[in-house]
């Protein structure tokens, strides 16, 4: 839970489109590529403060 | 039976409650907090265009949430228990609707339901780790979700210089434990 007078930051991922056609794998590749975006971003945004970005 | 009584009593008030108190701490938090969004050009882009995404966030980032959204509409995939109803009646505070289903449950649960809301012309928000875990792992339903109806998903989160960590969980249990303390306090012991 964030403190208030704190300062807070929203951050997106690259959008990711599944295809209609997709295969099994293709599905599973799809779920990874989300589930990294989602570590990456987190990790991005945890650091935001700390970490000056440019 | 008494007991019984003050237990649907202290669940009722806890419902209605609760929520009231979470959307008011959430405007609160905004209200104090100065927030920065990176890498939103294209979510409001999308939203100006009305075209509808699927918003992607882990289950732990969900709390402040209802103040990013400047969308059309949107509607969000929570579960059947408790802590789903607590947090559809939340959001609901916000004017965000909400799907009740299971992710971890098989994710044809709140499927036909965020479909619905889809065809209405919504967008739609999913936790792909769901409520309870694995953390940080996504399930397959939200993929499915996005085949089906071809659009984009978009992943989302947020973080803040000074925050305790705090799991969804941990505030629930809170809430039941108060709850119970207030039992044992009015139930008189023989």
């Amino acid at each position: 839970m964030p403190y208030p007078f704190s300062k807070g930051v929203f951050i997106c991922g690259d959008p990711i489109t599944v295809n209609r056609e997709s295969t099994e794998e293709e599905l599973e590749q799809k779920r990874l590529t989300l589930q990294e975006s989602l570590l990456n971003i987190t990790e991005r945004a945890d650091s935001y403060f700390s970490v000056r970005e440019s | 039976m008494v007991s019984f009584d003050m237990k649907k009593i202290l669940n009722k008030i806890t419902i209605t409650a609760a929520p009231f108190l979470a959307s008011l701490l959430i405007r609160f938090l905004a209200k104090t907090m100065r927030i920065s969004y990176v890498n939103f050009e294209r979510v409001w882009d999308d939203w100006r265009r009305g075209k509808n995404i699927i918003l992607a966030f882990w289950h732990g980032r969900l709390l402040m949430m209802p103040i990013m959204y400047k969308g059309r509409g949107v509607s969000v995939l929570v579960s059947r228990h408790r802590d789903g109803e607590l947090i559809a009646r939340t959001v609901m505070r916000f004017g965000i609707d909400s799907v009740r289903g299971s992710s971890t449950r098989g994710w044809l649960g709140g499927v036909k339901g965020l479909l619905k809301e889809w065809k209405k012309g919504k967008d739609i928000a999913i936790t792909p780790d769901g409520p309870k875990g694995p953390g940080f792992n996504a399930q397959m339903g939200i993929i499915h979700m996005a085949k089906i109806t071809g659009l984009p998903i978009i992943p989302m989160t947020f973080s803040a210089s000074k925050k305790k960590h705090l799991r969804v969980g941990t505030a629930l249990s809170c809430l039941t434990h108060f709850q119970k303390a207030c039992l044992s306090a009015a139930t008189p012991s023989l």
